[in-house]
């Protein structure tokens, strides 16, 4: 479904930016050059892999987000703590993306890129449940990790900032009516039309399915 | 530069009066204190003297710069995450990413053995920290409401409580108002009005990732130049790698990490404030053939319990555009369930807080609480800002098994590698249950669904606890250590419990007494 918010750029507001934040998210736009973690297989693979985690198929975009990614290994930015159960972070990488090859060469007889989207999904639902058993790394924190550093690398994309209506950077003009119902004149506007028919398709914000709450079972039997 | 060295620092090869290690938010303090009562002080920071307008953005991604990032190993049932949401590095320490809730602890939390019938007493009450905390209230300065119904101190706040609150807070205490629980604006360490020099709040939503218009309080931009003004001695870039000790087991000062090169400190007294994880874990790398278990663990309590906040996330999805990235990330607070229930269901309790949300903050609890992947994932990305989040601070009683320990593993700096060890226990679990399924209930009195439960965890507490016994203790109620007369601790990890406030003002609190204990003794002996 689309965006509640069509139309909206936050990269309209950019001369509002200071400086320093302006660039650092304007570079986001920029195609990477080429990767200096990944090899040239593993780069093509993150990028199929990234686009199935967040359901994305904008291959421009899945490119910046892999060459972000690439960029973030290649200099060592990590958090620096992991379970003693996991190798650091880059090794958690490179051999969660040989499994995930040689898993799908087993399961399919194809590398992990040809998959069809089912399959490819089929695959990375085993993976996230840990129903696959990998000799070098455990598949469900590699899918967790995975998962975590999509999220982390697509959602920093200001388009995908456009698209969840996301107010952007604010320095230095701040946001100012912060009250209910009201908005900032540069705030993004909801589109009606758009809610509606999210609601029709069963998502959005008047939609509320009687489905469980996920997430810790706090206080269930069994716990 | 020193003529002997070549270093950059004129103290180095003096005896100064007081080593302070870690300028985070106690740190600061502490160097300030001494300073300005005409001590000869080293201030030793790992991290980088960070320069707000050169070095903070208003991007989540960017920021995450600002976490201490050397290698840490986590076992256990509940192993936590560091990294950002935990722990800082650089000068300024945590309060530069501080969400800067600086509620008071309650009276009770200073006995709760003698009270409740667990964890551990305090060796001081309430009472001796109450000067300590109306200063710092003060200085910082707080903003907060103009009574305040829960612990021991009733208000008003130095400062107007904040206004106005955005969507997530109004939901949350209309939330709280239909169930009849009493809510309050948060009290806050960020300007409801101008104070020397620093703009009231822009209302930017970037507070985690480090605050522009200088509006919140950080150790950075208050104690620290303050320190300087003082004479303090700053040096970023020093990793403390051990404390030295002498035949009367008085230390003598450090050796520190600069640029790959080993130097040494010496001073009359040391100050470690370096947090509940590294302070531990430099006494135990102090070990020598004649302290075995490092310095200062003659009990074996170094690194022993260790605590965090429960921090679970609950949330929910509102009808109405909620647009969470708006204003400062905390700024209504509930302390109703804060101490143990009539009904005997849990000792202790928690605080509540609406807590805002950019895409980030957001995403990962639910990433967490969901695995949500593919076109659901992104489906929810698209109602972002229909979302509001209750973040709640549990108690979580200490015990001996959570610990901070020396692991065989080597870091970037050819340090060993700490193992942070934690699992909840019983009652942790039963105050989590009793938070979540409150702010379940907020939520839904609201008008939310809630979808999204997720585990968290946050303030590193501990480790180094002050006590009356030294068999049971590594410090007294000064800070000072049972086993080197001239060796202090002044951070969380004094902690004896872990409270259900944010820590950052009674660790500053307690810190400031140890420090104006430490001048009157100084005094007192005449050196």
């Amino acid at each position: 479904m689309n965006s509640m918010y069509p139309g909206y750029d936050v990269m309209a507001e950019q001369a509002h930016w200071d400086e320093r934040t302006r660039r650092i998210v304007a570079d986001r736009l920029v195609k990477p050059s080429e990767p200096r973690f990944f090899t040239s297989t593993e780069f093509t693979c993150i990028q199929v892999l990234i686009g199935a985690l967040v359901g994305d198929a904008d291959e421009g975009r899945l490119l910046r987000v892999a060459g972000q990614l690439d960029e973030h290994l290649a200099k060592r930015r990590g958090q620096g703590y992991h379970p003693t159960h996991l190798p650091d972070e880059e090794v958690l990488w490179r051999y969660g993306l040989g499994e995930l090859e040689r898993t799908a060469v087993a399961e399919y007889g194809r590398s992990f890129v040809a998959l069809t989207p089912l399959e490819r999904d089929n695959l990375l639902l085993q993976v996230q449940q840990g129903t696959v058993t990998w000799a070098t790394v455990p598949a469900k924190d590699f899918f967790q990790h995975a998962l975590l550093s999509a999220v982390d690398f697509f959602f920093s994309q200001p388009d995908i900032w456009s698209e969840i209506g996301f107010g952007g950077p604010a320095y230095p003009r701040g946001y100012y009516r912060l009250e209910s119902g009201l908005k900032d004149p540069w705030e993004p506007v909801l589109n009606t039309e758009q809610m509606q028919k999210r609601r029709g398709a069963g998502l959005g914000p008047s939609s509320m399915p009687d489905d469980p709450v996920h997430g810790v079972a706090v206080g269930e039997a069994g716990e | 530069m020193s003529a002997t060295h070549g270093a950059p620092w004129p103290w180095l090869d003096e005896t100064v009066d007081v080593v302070v290690v870690g300028a985070g938010a106690t740190g600061g303090l502490v160097a300030r204190e001494l300073g300005r009562a005409g001590c000869k002080v080293v201030l030793l920071e790992a991290g980088p003297h960070w320069q707000v307008e050169r070095d903070f953005v208003s991007d989540e991604l960017h920021m995450r710069k600002t976490a201490w990032r050397a290698k840490r190993l986590t076992a256990g049932a509940d192993p936590p995450e560091l990294g950002h949401n935990i722990a800082g590095t650089g000068v300024g320490g945590g309060t530069i990413h501080f969400t800067a809730v600086t509620p008071r602890f309650f009276s009770s939390d200073f006995h709760i053995r003698t009270a409740d019938g667990v964890g551990e007493d305090w060796p001081i009450a309430y009472d001796d920290l109450v000067p300590y905390y109306e200063r710092l209230e003060k200085e910082i300065p707080v903003s907060g409401p103009k009574e305040y119904p829960w612990g021991g101190f009733k208000g008003s706040y130095p400062y107007p409580e904040r206004e106005p609150i955005a969507v997530t807070h109004q939901l949350f205490r209309e939330g709280c108002e239909r169930l009849g629980i009493r809510s309050t604006v948060a009290p806050l360490a960020i300007l409801s009005a101008p104070y020397e020099g620093r703009p009231p709040c822009i209302n930017r939503g970037f507070c985690a990732q480090g605050c522009l218009p200088n509006s919140k309080f950080s150790t950075l931009i208050h104690h620290i130049s303050q320190a300087v003004e003082a004479r303090v001695e700053l040096r970023p870039g020093c990793m403390v790698n051990s404390i030295l000790v002498d035949d009367d087991e008085r230390v003598e000062g450090v050796t520190f990490l600069y640029d790959g090169t080993e130097y040494r400190q010496r001073a009359a007294i040391v100050v470690l404030c370096a947090s509940a994880i590294e302070t531990p874990r430099l006494l135990l790398m102090s070990m020598d053939a004649g302290h075995p278990q490092g310095l200062a663990n003659r009990s074996g309590m170094v690194g022993k319990c260790f605590m965090l906040h429960s921090g679970h996330e609950v949330i929910a999805r509102f009808p109405v555009e909620v647009l969470p990235y708006k204003g400062t990330p905390i700024m209504a607070t509930t302390q109703e369930f804060y101490e143990t229930p009539k009904d005997g269901s849990r000792k202790r309790g928690f605080t509540l807080h609406s807590h805002g949300s950019r895409p980030l903050g957001f995403l990962r609890p639910v990433v967490k609480a969901s695995g949500a992947w593919g076109a659901n994932l992104r489906e929810i990305a698209r109602d972002y800002n229909f979302f509001a989040r209750i973040t709640m601070v549990g108690e979580v009683l200490p015990q001996v098994n959570n610990s901070v320990t020396l692991t065989g593993e080597i870091d970037a700096s050819g340090l060993p590698v700490p193992l942070i060890t934690f699992s909840y226990g019983d009652n942790d679990h039963k105050v989590i249950e009793a938070g979540v399924a409150m702010a379940k209930r907020i939520l839904e009195a609201a008008g939310g669904r809630v979808e999204f439960v997720a585990p968290d965890t946050s303030h590193m507490l501990g480790g180094c606890r002050m006590g009356k016994d030294p068999a049971t203790s590594v410090t007294d109620a000064w800070g000072r250590t049972h086993d080197h007369p001239n060796l202090f601790i002044a951070d969380t990890s004094l902690f004896v419990t872990s409270g259900a406030s944010n820590p950052t003002l009674t660790a500053m609190a307690l810190a400031w007494r140890t420090v104006d204990h430490l001048i009157d003794q100084m005094r007192s002996s005449g050196s």
